[in-house]
Order: C-alpha cells, then structure tokens, then sequence
C-alpha cells in the first residue's frame, strides 16, 4: 500500500505505474482483483476552503466522513450524510463516492449525484482535470461529475471534491443504528416495500422505510424493482450499463490502468 | 437548401406527410429558438409521434449524413435547438400524451413533447406537481427541460430538472433505442440518466421519461418586499440563506424590470423602490412557515426596506408573483430584442456581482434590467436593444462576455439554467481548460461519437462549426 499525501503524489504514481488501484477496502468492492499497484489516498485530506455562506465545501476526496462533518460543524455546516448499518462512519470520500455508498438521510436528502457539484480527477496520464464549479446551479457542459459517481474509480481518480453542505438545523434527524454487519442494500419502490422486506423475513438487519431501502444479511431477494448491491462482487447484468460503461472506459481510461477488475463488464 | 427530392421520398415512408414541413414559412420559424441572434433554417421539420417514428428519422439520418436537431417548444434561450448546420429538426411537438401515473410510488411516465406545466396540472387534484418551473412552464416541454436541466424560481428548495427526472427512454444518436436510469433512483453503477440531462440534446432524443412527483406543499406564504437599493435586498439574501432558513423562491426584480412593468401593466411600486424581493415559504407545518417567515421579516426590515407585503391565499399570492411572472415579458416595451444572460456566481458574492453589472451596462451604453434567482446565485441580467443594429449586437455581446468573465472569477459558472447552447462557446474556454474540455469531449463521446446529432453545441471549436459559425449570425436580417 502507497501512502499518498498529496496530488502531485497521487499525479506522478498513477502516470509512472502500469495498473493503480485506489479505493479503501471494502464489502461492496468486487473481489478478488488482480494485482495491481495499491495507492492509499487516504493521507491527502484536509478542507482547502469552505463557504458557509454559500453552503459549499472544497475538500480533498482521502478525508474521512467523520472528520468532514466535525470540521463542518464548526462552520454550522454539515453533509447531509447519516452512515448506513455497518458501514465505517468515518469512511473516505473517495471510496464513499466511488461506490455511490447509500445511506440513512437518502429518503430527504438524497445522496451523492446530488450534492457533489465539482471534482478534481487524476486521469491515467496522470494530467489533473476539473469538472463542475463551486456554483449550486450550474450548466455549463457536460455533467462529468455526475458519471463518476458511482463509477468504482474506473474512470479517473477523484482527488479533491466540491460538495454542497447544508445547514446544522436542516440535517436529516435519523440516529445512526448500532454496529451491524450486513450483506447487501437493497432498495425498491415504495410500493414493493412490504413485500420486499416480508421476502426477505430474518435477512432484514434493518429498514429504512423512508427510503424503501433495506440493509440485510445473506442474499439480496428477487425483486420487481430497484437494486441492490452486495458484498464480495459487483458484476452489471444490464446490456445498456454495460455497453455504455464499456465505451466509458475506452474513452477514459483505454488502457484499463484503473481500478482493474473493480467492474465485470 | 431546399430538400432534395429523393429524401423526401424516403422521409415519406417514416411519416404521413403533415409530419413533415419543408415550406420556406416553416424553415424559417424553426431557425432560432428563444435566443435569436444565431439563426440558420432546416432543411425540413419532422414531427414525429413515437419513439420508433424518432428513430427511423435518426437511423435515416445517419445513413444520408443529415445532421438533425431535436427541439421541442423552442423556448430555449442559448440557441440549443438552433439547426446549426441545417439538417432536420425533429420536432417533439405531437409526442403530448402522458402514458402512466402512479401515484402511491409519486411518479410519472410521459413522451417528452408534453409541456411541463401540464404534468403538474395532470396529478394536482392528487396534491403533487412536477417541480421544475422554469417561466416558460406553460409551453417549454419536458424535453426541452432535461436538455437544459431547467430550473425555474423553486429550483432553490426543490431542485433543479436532474434532481425530478429518473428515468429516459432515448433514441441515441445512431438511432437505437435505450432505457437509461432507474424508476428507483441512488443505484450503483454509471449514472447515464445523469449525464444525458443537461447534455441540450448532443447524445441522443429524449422521448419519454419517467418523472417524480413532489407533494404541494400545505401552507405557503408569500411576501413582497421593497428596498430603496439593490444591496439591501441582495443582502437580505444573503442573510437569509445564512440563517439557515431555505425559503422555496427567493427573486429579485430590479428598478429596470419595475419600469417596464409600469409601462406594460400599469402596475406601482412604493416611491424609491429600487429593488424588490419576493421571498417565499412553504412548509406542512404552519408553525415551520410562520417562523420561517418571521427570519425574513426582521432580516429585511433590519435592512431598511421600504414596504413588506404578505400573502397566504392563492389569489393574493399570486398578485404578489406578477411582478416575477410578467418581469420579462414586459419588457418587450422597452426595445426590439432582450438577450438574457445566465450567470452564476456564489450567493455571498451577489451584491458586489449586481454592481459590476450596472457598471458594465452603462460603460457599453446599452439598456440593462435584472429579474433572477437571488437564492441560488443565478443572474439574469436582460440586455434590451435593437438587433438591426450591428453595433448594438456588437455591444450587447461584450458587454454579456465581460460579465461572464466576472462570474467565472467570483468562483461561479457563465449558466445556471439556459445552457451553454452556441451562445456561450466561446466562453467555455475561460470556465474550463483545455484538458477539461477534452475531458468532457469524451464524456460526450460515450453516446455521441459523430458530427450529426445536435452538432456546434456545448463545446466549442468542433469540427465543421468553426467555418460555418459567421453563417448563423445575422443570417436573418
């Protein structure tokens, strides 16, 4: 594992090594994965500014949840983000993103693709680009931000993240369960909510009603609707994510130098 | 370029032939949309009434090497169903029909075509509407709001178009038909849906989505405030949203927009009135609202204002929003054209951006009001002018790239809502690096790999644009 501390860093290892992988462990990641040079960004972390005013936070993407939100509130700022059962509270951004982590604000505050507003990306080549802007209402081209959420760290490296924030008193007031461990999330439209969890009878570790999510242990059920994501792989069944994920990929990344193996395409 | 006699002839085996125009009058109308300064005529207009009608046009398209433009109320306001290179214009005009509603799960399946307030008018006896307002909602279609990702006055507490639509059926741009996003919305995996709204039509034709539906809320209230100058009302805002209290709509209307409703409609204002700001709240909770309102209130009345009207019911509230409402519109009697700008800039910023507007209007000589979305940072700074005049297109258009740059500086974007379009291009390259451009060149990539889908949109110095671009400008006068 490489320790990185800072973009110049993480720019130089990812333009020098043949195969990088960057997320933090973790139970929603494929495995196993073939080998590949371990960058650890956890090191880079650390607001570069905050606008409280504006409800806006620059942030390093290696910082943790925990410590984001203890900086923010500082700033009677906060991200709008309750940790899911069993998930690490104090997770990294980039991990936290890459895999579009669901969790227990989603019902009012919805999640990732909502609230990151701009990135810094480390391309294959090492060469450092920008998408988005600080600005909470923003057009201007093509919604880059928005693919990377949840592309597993396939298509570039988040180096640093601008995330809206929300005022302390607009939080979502959801307490955190206690630790748990579960297999898989599942979320499906509120009208299959019922069903859903009575299929799934003594696998319901806990139910997010709200959001029609449920956190589980053992397997996912078969659904009507939604998704799920669970542990140990992550494989796309659907023929449009995959041929488009597939023509991502050749334009991002063609020499498959990120995140190998984190997708079955 | 009149059509060619042997396309017609294959265009007529995809559709009957009043789904197509090709007289000079219908080239014409379809040259521009809303922002009119850039024009060029199709060769033909289709009017399609279903996804595979789309398609068949597309994969036709694609085989005769016809660029095509999709357009749907033509509302636009940065020339994003502008033919840039001729071709076909598809029109979503007769795609109008809602296929499903389904209320317990608050959502909605409707062909692209429909215009957006009829989705709302559609579920409002179920207490729930489609939230983006953009103030073109009686016509501007759902198409046309996921190709900009519309906004609109409540964008500020709900969200702009993304946050609304979670599915689309789309014809891409080689003319197959896919199902992009999810009915249940946070998923793992490539967020297609999410790069596609916003895209103004570059990756393909929207033809039907699947929209979600957000309950009316119980209590609203509406208050209509006059400040003797714009910084006390742009900072009002600014302390408004840094109470932490999110009202639904926060606008501001300017002594520009003031004067042209008075001309238009006869409508006053108190003395002195050089700004008025209208703020509302909304909440299930009658307590929420009142306290909420109670913030703004002393907020304002600490900034001096001059008059605080409030208004519950619907007919009081709606009296209030007439000056946001009929702002624009208005302004037809000040001059022939209005070029209406879009930047963003942080909110904390907004009164040091309003004054390098006044300035910048007033140095290029050109008459200037502003009405816009004070919450989210979102300028509109409405140029009024003659476009017969070359030296007034001149002025108009330095005077709105100068205020661009400015956004830019201030950590902002040059548009919130409007879109990029071919109006702005050439100002993507002061937003974004080259790298970054290429960046998103590649993200276009993945669903547009050719020149003929919406071509010379979004980013600039694409191929065949450059050339063809002295064309569009004062093609029509």
């Amino acid at each position: 594992m490489t320790l990185i501390h800072s973009i110049e860093d993480l720019q130089t290892l990812v333009k020098e090594k043949p195969l990088v992988r960057h997320m933090s462990p973790h139970r929603f990641r494929n495995s196993p994965l073939p080998p590949a040079v371990e960058l650890d960004l956890r090191p880079c972390r650390g607001i570069i500014e905050v606008h409280p005013s504006d409800q806006v936070v620059v942030v390093r993407a290696g910082m943790g949840i925990r410590d984001l939100q203890t900086e923010l509130a500082a700033h009677g700022q906060g991200l709008p983000w309750i940790a899911a059962p069993g998930e690490d509270p104090n997770l990294d951004l980039v991990t936290a993103i890459g895999l579009n982590l669901p969790h227990l604000g989603m019902a009012t505050h919805a999640s990732w693709r909502e609230w990151v507003l701009g990135l810094t990306v480390i391309q294959p080549s090492g060469e450092l680009v920008h998408c988005g802007s600080r600005a909470v209402k923003n057009v201007a081209g093509y919604d880059v931000q928005r693919l990377l959420v949840g592309a597993r760290g396939t298509l570039g490296i988040i180096a640093e993240v601008i995330l809206r924030t929300c005022p302390l008193k607009a939080l979502p007031s959801v307490d955190s369960p206690s630790a748990m461990e579960i297999d898989f999330i599942q979320r499906c439209l509120p009208t299959d909510f019922v069903a859903l969890v009575e299929s799934l009878g003594d696998s319901v570790a806990y139910a997010d009603e709200a959001a029609s999510v449920v956190y589980g242990v053992g397997k996912p059920a078969v659904s009507g609707s939604g998704w799920s994501l669970f542990a140990g792989s992550y494989a796309i069944s659907d023929p449009v994510q995959a041929k488009y994920w597939q023509r991502a990929k050749a334009e991002f990344d063609p020499s498959g130098k990120l995140n190998p193996g984190e997708v079955q395409l | 370029m009149e059509i060619e006699r042997s396309w017609l002839q294959e265009l007529s085996q995809i559709l009957r032939a009043d789904q197509l125009l090709t007289g000079a009058a219908a080239r014409r109308g379809y040259d521009c949309d809303a922002y009119t300064v850039d024009r060029f005529p199709p060769v033909a207009v289709a009017l399609p009434e279903s996804t595979a009608e789309v398609a068949e046009l597309v994969r036709w398209c694609n085989v005769r090497k016809v660029p095509f433009t999709a357009r749907g109320a033509g509302t636009g306001l940065s020339g994003g169903s502008l033919p840039a290179l001729g071709g076909l214009v598809i029109s979503t005009k007769k795609l109008t029909k809602i296929l499903e509603i389904d209320l317990p799960n608050r959502q909605m399946l409707a062909q692209t075509g429909i215009a957006n307030k009829k989705l709302s008018d559609a579920v409002k006896a179920a207490g729930l509407h489609f939230a983006p307002d953009p103030s073109s909602q009686t016509v501007a279609t759902l198409g046309g709001n996921i190709a900009e990702n519309a906004g609109g006055p409540h964008t500020l507490k709900y969200g702009v178009t993304s946050s609304h639509v979670v599915a689309i059926t789309m014809v891409a741009p080689e003319g197959d038909v896919v199902e992009l996003g999810s009915r249940v919305p946070g998923g793992p995996g490539l967020d297609l849906a999410g790069l596609v709204i916003g895209s103004e039509g570059t990756l393909g034709i929207a033809t039907e989505a699947w929209v979600t539906l957000t309950p009316l809320p119980n209590h609203v209230i509406t208050a209509l405030v006059a400040f003797g100058t714009v910084r006390a009302a742009t900072e009002s805002v600014a302390e408004i949203i840094a109470s932490g209290t999110i009202p639904a709509a926060l606008e501001i209307m300017d002594r520009g927009i003031l004067g042209a409703l008075k001309a238009a409609f006869g409508l006053e204002y108190p003395a002195g009135t050089e700004a008025l700001l209208l703020v509302e709240c909304d909440a299930d909770s009658a307590d929420i609202v009142n306290a909420e309102m109670a913030t703004v209130d002393a907020i304002c009345r600490a900034q001096n204002c001059l008059n605080l009207e409030t208004a519950e019911d619907e007919a009081a509230r709606q009296k209030l929003w007439t000056a946001r409402k009929k702002g624009v519109g208005a302004m037809g009697r000040l001059a022939p054209s209005i070029v209406t700008h879009d930047g963003v800039i942080p909110r904390s910023k907004l009164p040091e951006m309003l004054d390098t507007v006044y300035e910048v209007a007033s140095r290029h000589q050109i008459g200037v009001a502003n009405i816009f979305h004070a919450g989210d940072g979102n300028l509109h700074p409405c140029f009024y002018f003659d476009d017969r005049d070359p030296d007034q297109v001149r002025r108009v258009v330095e005077a709105g790239e100068e205020i661009m740059r400015r956004c830019i500086e201030l950590g902002g974007s040059i548009t919130g809502e409007h879109g990029i379009g071919v109006e702005k291009l050439d100002l993507m390259g002061l937003m974004f690096s080259p790298a970054d451009l290429e960046f998103q060149a590649q993200a276009k990539r993945i669903f547009n790999d050719g020149a003929l889908c919406n071509p010379c949109k979004v980013l600039p110095n694409q191929k065949s644009c450059v050339e063809h671009k002295s064309r569009w400008r004062g093609v029509a006068w």
